[in-house]
């Protein structure tokens, strides 16, 4: 089988030339620098995404706070319509995973489904940061015209599938996705992320299902978190760990605390190297706030790297450029903005010329009443 | 297209100048587009080595192999979805429901995902989603229901009902090579029907989506039909014009959505009369529908009440009598049309 080539390469509307900020390994005629990750279209699984170095680790992760505290501050300064609720502390699971899987811009990587705690996706997928801020803020020139833009946008050239409200629907479509990957001997892996909660639904299990039959090349990421004491929550399953559900699908499974975001990457790098070689799909628990130990993942590697030797001085030189970048990309973005919103519009309803006939019909009937000649 | 073509001796009828049944034009649709189309796979519960529940595929595994004659787990929510994931990626699927009241654990990965891929930026998802429907079978309640009103509801969908072999390869057709998700609804009752059976144009052809076809040409009443009741129609209106001289002009939808209000609308402002006549039942039916679609554009034109001929409101029954007083019946339609022709 082969794809439309000009199907997966629909344009976002975003600018293609966006450099991100200090990021995962990007290939050969991608956004960002090379290195030895290889496209394949001939059915070789291509080498592996080059480990990333803690630094790099570092600095994404302090990019993705930076972003999520400026959104914050926007959101009390009433200058942001809608704000992202995320749970605190959160980054490591979505950092770890851009970090795993390969990048480009032209509709050949591997696909990433991330979910509203991701908010680091579109930057780490190659979204530069002014652009970012303008999705969020619901600016004309956003891609959507609406707020919080990484809850809807889909980019499939970046390797972005949007996240999907009705929980764990985005399993099963991952699933379709990466069966076509199989089947056009592409070589390319999904990673699809989902909270413990969606993985009690029906869609949940329905995609891991076909999934895993079909061996498709699909990453199921479960992020578990302790209970919000806001939201006390009933006992979702009698499982120490998610990753045991692995064994009903017959799937490699394995759990990591997402704090630890060089174990979380490696967990993520083995998983999906593993997909990518024919094994199938694969089941990673990443848990937040519920093991022993610093659960910040930006205080704990900076504190690795201290123990390695780094310095106080250089490892803060990464956090102050990466609020440096956030801060006057968020100005920028405001300095920029013209409005909010777009007039209601039905165009891109149906694949075409547009809606079809019918739905404009009460507008119809009330611009020109017909009237029935009778002489 | 079909003299082209290697084809197994049971798909061969059409090029053999044969007659052919409403399934057999369905299976001869999907078998002429894999060839054409090595994008098109299909999706489904036991269509591979078992061929479907009605057959539809048999023959299919052998010539195109599992990756595109794709042997499902019974989760319709699954693999639809898949097939949605497939479409995003340039294939374009063709998921059978094995019968259409299943196709309820997919209702969510249909109405809030698939409906609404393009409008929210994702592009086009050609897939088709096509099973069988349709009372009289003595399937009670799960195995006999009509589901279009379950998405005609939703934007972003097509929905296709057609009545006729020739209409069915033609739609269906058109279907798959439609860059927008469609339901394709196959009544079971005309799937091996014998007065059914017609000689295709051995060639490629396409029907198009939402275009309504004229059956019958009349000037007292409009019936305005799809499925199984286009046929219950024509012998109302032949038993009408025998014993009434009324004269009958029946309209086939084919498409229900998008629909044709303008061949409705030109229909109505001939006669002056509408009936909709559908095997649904009557609450929220697209009786409901149409009769407000010609209110707003056509209401000076009618010369009496827009009526309706439906099932009754109630689950699909599993006693033949009762499923019999639970269907429209022909002379259901015939008291409609003559009450009306009389107005």
């Amino acid at each position: 089988m082969t794809r439309d080539p000009g199907r997966s390469r629909r344009s976002s509307g975003l600018p293609r030339s966006a450099v991100p900020f200090a990021g995962p390994e990007r290939g050969p005629g991608t956004n960002g620098a090379g290195s030895a990750d290889h496209a394949s279209g001939d059915g070789h699984a291509p080498e592996a995404v080059e480990p990333p170095s803690p630094r790099v680790l570092l600095a994404a992760l302090w990019t993705s706070r930076a972003a999520d505290e400026r959104l914050a501050a926007l959101h009390d300064e009433g200058r942001l319509p809608l704000l992202p609720s995320r749970p605190p502390l959160h980054e490591g699971g979505v950092v770890a995973a851009a970090h795993a899987i390969r990048i480009r811009d032209d509709g050949s990587g591997d696909v990433l489904a991330p979910t509203r705690r991701a908010a680091g996706a579109l930057l780490l997928l190659g979204t530069d940061l002014e652009t970012f801020f303008r999705e969020h803020l619901a600016e004309r020139t956003g891609s959507l015209h609406g707020p919080l833009a990484e809850l809807h946008r889909v980019d499939f050239e970046r390797g972005l599938f949007a996240p999907v409200a009705p929980l764990g629907v985005a399993v099963e479509v991952m699933a379709g996705i990466t069966l076509a990957f199989r089947l056009n001997g592409e070589g390319r892996v999904g990673v699809v992320f989902d909270s413990d909660r969606a993985s009690s639904t029906g869609s949940w299990h329905e995609g891991l299902v076909f999934a895993a039959a079909r061996r498709c090349p699909l990453v199921v990421v479960v992020e578990r978190g302790p209970a919000d004491p806001a939201f006390p929550r009933p006992r979702d399953t009698r499982l120490e760990h998610f990753g045991a559900k692995g064994a009903a699908y017959g799937t490699p499974a394995s759990s990591v605390d997402g704090a630890d975001v060089l174990a979380a990457t490696a967990a993520l790098r083995a998983a999906v190297e593993g997909a990518r070689a024919g094994g199938g799909v694969h089941l990673v628990e990443i848990r937040y706030g519920m093991d022993e130990g610093e659960p910040d993942p930006v205080v704990r590697l900076r504190a690795a790297l201290l123990e390695e030797g780094a310095s106080a001085e250089e490892l803060d030189s990464i956090e102050q450029e990466a609020r440096r970048r956030v801060d006057e990309a968020a100005e920028r973005a405001l300095a920029g903005q013209t409005g909010t919103g777009a007039a209601p519009s039905t165009a891109r309803l149906y694949a075409g010329a547009g809606a079809p006939a019918g739905t404009d019909r009460w507008a119809a009937a009330r611009a020109s009443r017909p009237t029935r000649d009778r002489s | 297209m079909s003299t082209q073509l290697d084809l197994p001796e049971h798909l061969a009828k059409t090029r053999n100048g044969e007659p052919v049944t409403l399934l057999e034009a369905i299976s001869e649709a999907l078998y002429e587009e894999m060839i054409r189309d090595e994008r098109v796979f299909l999706l489904g519960e036991d269509i591979g080595v078992y061929g479907g529940a009605f057959k539809v595929t048999r023959g299919f595994l052998e010539r195109f192999g599992p990756d595109r004659v794709i042997d499902t787990p019974i989760a319709e929510g699954g693999f639809t979805g898949a097939a949605a994931g497939a479409a995003h990626m340039g294939l374009r699927p063709v998921v059978e429901i094995q019968f259409m009241d299943f196709v309820s654990p997919a209702y969510d990965v249909i109405t809030n995902y698939i409906a609404t891929s393009h409008y929210r930026g994702a592009g086009p998802l050609p897939l088709v989603i096509r099973g069988p429907v349709g009372g009289g079978n003595r399937g009670g309640p799960f195995h006999s229901q009509n589901v279009e009103m379950a998405f005609f509801h939703t934007p972003g969908l097509k929905i296709v009902y057609p009545s006729t072999a020739y209409d069915a390869k033609g739609l269906l057709k058109a279907a798959i090579r439609d860059d927008d998700p469609v339901i394709f609804e196959e009544h079971k009752g005309l799937y091996r029907a014998p007065q059914l059976r017609e000689v295709l144009p051995d060639e490629d052809y396409v029907v198009p989506l939402g275009v309504a076809r004229t059956v019958r040409e009349g000037t007292d009443v409009t019936i305005v039909t799809y499925g199984a009741m286009v046929h219950r129609s024509v012998e109302a209106a032949e038993e009408l014009e025998r014993a009434d001289g009324v004269s009958v002009e029946i309209l086939d939808l084919r498409t229900l959505l998008p629909m044709d209000d303008e061949a409705i609308v030109a229909s109505v402002k001939k006669t002056g009369k509408l009936l909709v006549v559908h095997e649904d039942t009557r609450t929220g039916g697209i009786a409901g529908e149409i009769a407000m679609r010609v209110s707003e554009a056509a209401f000076e034109w009618l010369d009496g009440p827009m009526l309706r001929v439906t099932a009754i409101d109630a689950p699909v029954p599993y006693s033949g009598s009762l499923e019999d007083y639970f269907l429209p019946r022909t002379g259901d339609i015939v008291e409609a049309a003559r009450y009306l022709a009389a107005y």
